[in-house]
Parts: structure tokens; C-alpha cells; sequence
């Protein structure tokens, strides 16, 4: 190892320890990268960086998408537009076996694509699936667990903050990268739902068969109410695929979509638009603070050869596609366990290309299985965040370990999940062919 | 800290009328080439230099505030309240530092531009160098409310009271 390597591979277990004594991500990574081009090369050069990257970075026009995705995501979760949501897939689906569990996962993955937040779905459909569920008697871990899992979906299917992030950081078309979740995307919520059928076909006391009785009126009623949400997220992907407008400019459509028919819908309130737009400014700021810091990083890792080390490192031990994929997997469970997905995407992105493009591996399927792989982080032991919140949610009325438990089954179906889509690359890529 | 409090607000409301903006303009902006096929002259310009660029960095100092930050809270969880204190002054200590060095070479990016009326051609010309002004400014101000967290977590190590409760930043 030459001088600076050794600087580069300090500067990696540097931003760790920072990051775990709770500075914040981006700023751990940006205030290493500065000190570590410092003593590799010098101050000039240093200030040099500090002074060329974040400009480049914020001045590219495609990042507006973060800003109006997230306002769209918030705007949408506040509403009422996803209020029969939960009862029109209940008398769709109300006759499976579990059908209650799978009626969330179908309506939880619609309400979580349109708010691109896993973390949003989980508490929402905390206070309004988990009741029911156990109102009719299922078991609290199923009852639970569907919801954690089931909040996981919105990441994959577009539109997805991820996939953006994503797209920015590795210069991939957002386009082909949405057009590339949908079908692994619809993939884990089927999966989802077969898992649910088949665990409670064999274990019928889980939830016991419900006898829902619908007037016609209230079945009319329900899908009346249903169609703005699956309508706004129609055009949004519909609008990009015709090429109508532009990904970037997908999220000011979506999100004027939603204001619209929120307002004409008579559940807009200034209140909660104010609110949104609070959200929508604070996390911007605080995704780009570690866009830039990732960015920064980026650069101390080329500038001290780290980079080339790191790559042929993965060379002498990891020699085929599967190999590289299978470590990244393992990698992200554990990164998974502590931290949130977009620290871990611009933590490990800046490394990892290089060694994904000696491997010539494509980097739109890799992008797919990044993100249902840093997804899965939110439902694994100890920290899986959505686990927390609909724990938070529910109070007393069950367990922590409930919760665990009962997500475990969706985790392992998960995991099968990840295995069709890494065994069969053309799930994430025959789309984004198609489109062009 | 309540002058702080108020003033990082206000940068993000002024941030939420830059949202609104970008909203209403790019809207706008696919409407009317959808249906008369002519584009609003400059607007990514001012989308990317003015608008994104003040929805960026001015809600900075209302993260720094209320410590809303994408952190790891794991260890900070467990450990007892003085090791707590440390963190924070840690924390505070290099994002104060952070932002202050990123806020005095961008009020030079800033003071360059404005002597040259530095702007950006296209279909029109765009100025620009005024919107140069809200990195420093951002920047600054975030400095500012680290410099003040960093006293709070001092005082709270000497005192002996109790560090500030976290809130996990959500997830995407």
C-alpha cells in the first residue's frame, strides 16, 4: 500500500466511526474527504474540491425531481385520496385466505408508490389496516408483519426517490431506472400475497375466514372513491413512458396532480400543505447535505488510488458477476441493520462502480436490486426502521418481538424475491428495452 | 436560540416559496409545450441556479436546529448521558466547522459573480450571480445554529442535565 492508500483506507474507517457516534452522514463524509485530500495532496487541492463538486452537483437541473417527488409523496399521504383505498381492495380481495393481510399489501403498495416512502406507509397503514386485522381476529404478527413488509414495495415501483438518488449519483437514465423497478416491484407484492395464502391455507387459525357482507352501495361507494391515487400514478409513469415529459419533470406533473384533485376533492387543507412543504424543504436539504458529501468522498477515494485498490482487491478474491452480487447482498444486510437507505446507497456507491463496471455488470439491474436490497433493511433486526414505526403505532397492543416475528416470514420471502430477480435479469431490464 | 429558531424557519419558508415556484414553473412549462408546443424560455435555468439551489441550502439551519439530520442514533441510544454530550459536541464541532469553510469559499464564488454580473445564455440570458448568494447565505446561518448546538451541548455536559432526545430522520 502506498501513502496515500493508506490515507484513502483511513479516511473509509474515519467517516464509519463518525457516522456511528451520530455525526450526521453527510457531513462526516465531506469533512473527511476535505482532511483527507489535505495530507494525500494538499490544501489547494482541497479547497480546490470543496469549492468545484458541490457547485456541479446542485446545478444540474434533473435534482428538481427530488424536491417535487417528495412534496407529491407528501401531499398524497396527507390527503384523503387514499382513503378507500384499504376497503375497495378488502372486497377485491376479502375471500383469500388472509385476505385482509393481502388486501394491505395490494393498497399498501399503491399508497406507497404515490408517497415514495416506506416509512410514511408503514405508520399510515398502522392506524388504519392493523385494526381491522385484528378486529377480525388475526393473529398480531401477521397483522403486523404484512404492514411492515408491505410499506417495503413503494421504493421498487415508480415513482421512487431511491431510484433517483440512484439514477444521480451513477449518471443512469431515471427513466429506464423507474421503467426497471415495475415489474420486481409488482413481483414482491404477488409474492407477497402467496406467501399470506399459503401460510394461512396451512395455518388456518391465523385469521380466520371473514365473512365480509357489502351492500352494493357501500361497494359502489368504495370505488368511487379509489381511482385518484392509481389515476395520478397512470400519468406519472404513463406521461414518462409516451415521453409526454421528461422523469425530472414527472414530479412537478405528479405533484400538481395531486394538489389538484386533493383541492377538487374537497380534502386540501393550506395546514397540511404548509406542513408538506416544511417536509419537502427539510428533506431535501438533508438528502443532498450527503449527496454532497457522498460526492466529495467520491473524490478523496479516486485521488488516493483507493478506488483501483478497492477494486482489485474485490479482483483476486471475487471472480465472477454472481460472486460480486452475492457480497454486495451481504454487505447491504448489514449496513441495512443500521442505517437508513440513502446514507448506505451514497456511503457504498462511490466504491463500488468501478468494481461493478469491471465486472461489466449492467448497473440498471444492479440499481434494482440495490434498492429492494436496502428496502429488506428496513424490516431486518435490530434497527429495521419500519418495524419501529408500526411498533409506535400500535402502542401496547403488541409486541416488539410480534412485529419481528411476524415480519420474518415476508423477509424470507423476500429474499426469494431477490433471488428471481438476480436469476433472471430480464424482470428488471426487458422494460427499459421495450421503452426505447 | 429562539431568534436562531425564527430565523432558520424562516429561510425555509422562503425555501417552501422557491418549491412552489419550481412547482408552478415546470407545470407550466410541459402544459404549454404539450399544447402549443412552445417552451417557457429559461426554465431549467432558473429551476437548477435559482430554485434548487435555494431549496438546498437554505433549510440547512432548520435541520441544524432540530437536529433532523440523517444520523445513526444505535450507539448514542445506549450510551450514558456524558458520552452523549460528547458526541454532540463532536457532531456540532465539525458541522459548524463544515459549513462555515463551505460558506466563506461560496461567498467568494458568490463576490466573483456579482463583479462580473455573472450569467447563463440560452433562448435568453439568464443573470444568475444573484442567486449565487443563497450557498453562503445557507451555509452561514447553518454555522451559526451549530455554533449555538455546540454551546447547548457544552452546557448540558457541565451541568450535568439531560442531553437532548433524538428524532430518527425518516427513511425514502
Amino acid at each position: 500500500m502506498s501513502e496515500r492508500e493508506v490515507i484513502g483506507a483511513l479516511s473509509v474507517g474515519i467517516v464509519l466511526l463518525l457516522v456511528a457516534i451520530r455525526v450526521p452522514v453527510g457531513i462526516a463524509m465531506g469533512v473527511v474527504a476535505f482532511g483527507g485530500i489535505w495530507s494525500a495532496l494538499n490544501l489547494k487541492a482541497s479547497f480546490g474540491v470543496l469549492k468545484a463538486v458541490p457547485f456541479e452537483m446542485v446545478g444540474d437541473w434533473n435534482l428538481s425531481a427530488i424536491p417535487m417527488f417528495l412534496l407529491m409523496g407528501y401531499v398524497a399521504a396527507s390527503s384523503e385520496l387514499t382513503k378507500n383505498l384499504f376497503k375497495s381492495a378488502r372486497i377485491s380481495l376479502g375471500w383469500l385466505p388472509g385476505g385482509l393481510a393481502s388486501s394491505t399489501v395490494i393498497s399498501a403498495a399503491l399508497f406507497a408508490s404515490a408517497s415514495g416512502s416506506s416509512v410514511a406507509t408503514a405508520a399510515a397503514f398502522s392506524r388504519t389496516a392493523v385494526p381491522e386485522m385484528l378486529r377480525a381476529n388475526y393473529h398480531p404478527g401477521l397483522a403486523t408483519g404484512s404492514v411492515a413488509a408491505a410499506g417495503t414495495l413503494g421504493a421498487l415501483i415508480p415513482p421512487s426517490v431511491l431510484m433517483i438518488v440512484y439514477g444521480i449519483t451513477m449518471t443512469e437514465s431515471i427513466n429506464a431506472l423507474f421503467l426497471a423497478g415495475m415489474i420486481p416491484g409488482i413481483l414482491s407484492a404477488v409474492m407477497f400475497i402467496l406467501y399470506i395464502t399459503i401460510r394461512v391455507k396451512l395455518q388456518p387459525s391465523l385469521a380466520p375466514r371473514l365473512v365480509d357482507e357489502f351492500t352494493p352501495e357501500e361497494k359502489r361507494e368504495a370505488f368511487r372513491d379509489v381511482w385518484p391515487l392509481p389515476l395520478i400514478i397512470l400519468c406519472v409513469i404513463g406521461g414518462i413512458f409516451v415521453g409526454l415529459f421528461t422523469p425530472t419533470e414527472a414530479g412537478a406533473i405528479g405533484a400538481a396532480l395531486t394538489i389538484g384533485l386533493a383541492i377538487l376533492r374537497k380534502s386540501f387543507s393550506m395546514g397540511a400543505f404548509y406542513d408538506a412543504l416544511r417536509r419537502t424543504a427539510t428533506g431535501t436539504a438533508s438528502i443532498f447535505i450527503i449527496v454532497v458529501g457522498a460526492a466529495l468522498f467520491q473524490r478523496l477515494l479516486g485521488l488516493t488510488g483507493m478506488t483501483n485498490f478497492f477494486t482489485d482487491l474485490v479482483a483476486t478474491h471475487i471472480h465472477t458477476q454472481l460472486g460480486v452480487i452475492l457480497a454486495v447482498t451481504v454487505l447491504y444486510l448489514v449496513m441495512g441493520c443500521f442505517l437508513e437507505p440513502v446514507s448506505i446507497m451514497l456511503l457504498t456507491l462511490p466504491v463500488l462502480t468501478p468494481v461493478l463496471q469491471s465486472y461489466d455488470i449492467n448497473l440498471i439491474w444492479f440499481a434494482v436490486i440495490t434498492v429492494k436490497l436496502l428496502e429488506m433493511g428496513l424490516v431486518t433486526p435490530p434497527m429495521g426502521l419500519n418495524i419501529f414505526v408500526v411498533k409506535n403505532a400500535m402502542g401496547s397492543e403488541v409486541t416488539l418481538g410480534q412485529v419481528f416475528r411476524g415480519t420474518a416470514g415476508f423477509l424470507l420471502t423476500d429474499f426469494l424475491t431477490l433471488a428471481i430477480i438476480i436469476a433472471f435479469p430480464i424482470l428488471s431490464l426487458w422494460l427499459p428495452s421495450a421503452a426505447q | 436560540m429562539s431568534v436562531m429558531v425564527k430565523v432558520a424557519r424562516l429561510m425555509t419558508a422562503l425555501a417552501g416559496v422557491c418549491i412552489v415556484i419550481m412547482l408552478v414553473l415546470v407545470t407550466a412549462d410541459v402544459v404549454m409545450r404539450g399544447v402549443f408546443n412552445v417552451a417557457i424560455p429559461g426554465t431549467d435555468t432558473i429551476v437548477a441556479s435559482y430554485l434548487m439551489v435555494a431549496t438546498i441550502f437554505l433549510p440547512l439551519a432548520l435541520l441544524e436546529v432540530l437536529d433532523e439530520n440523517i444520523a445513526v442514533d444505535v450507539l448514542r441510544d445506549v450510551v450514558p448521558d456524558a458520552i452523549k454530550d460528547i458526541f454532540d459536541i463532536i457532531a456540532h464541532l465539525l458541522g459548524a466547522g463544515y459549513y462555515a469553510l463551505l460558506g466563506w469559499l461560496y461567498w467568494h464564488v458568490a463576490l466573483d459573480a456579482y463583479e462580473v454580473k455573472e450569467f447563463i445564455t440560452g433562448s435568453w440570458d439568464v443573470p444568475i450571480w444573484p442567486a449565487r448568494i443563497f450557498m453562503p447565505l445557507g451555509l452561514f446561518v447553518a454555522a451559526s445554529a451549530a455554533v449555538l448546538q455546540l454551546f447547548s451541548a457544552l452546557r448540558t455536559l457541565f451541568t450535568g442535565s439531560k442531553p437532548s432526545e433524538h428524532h430518527p430522520a425518516g427513511g425514502y
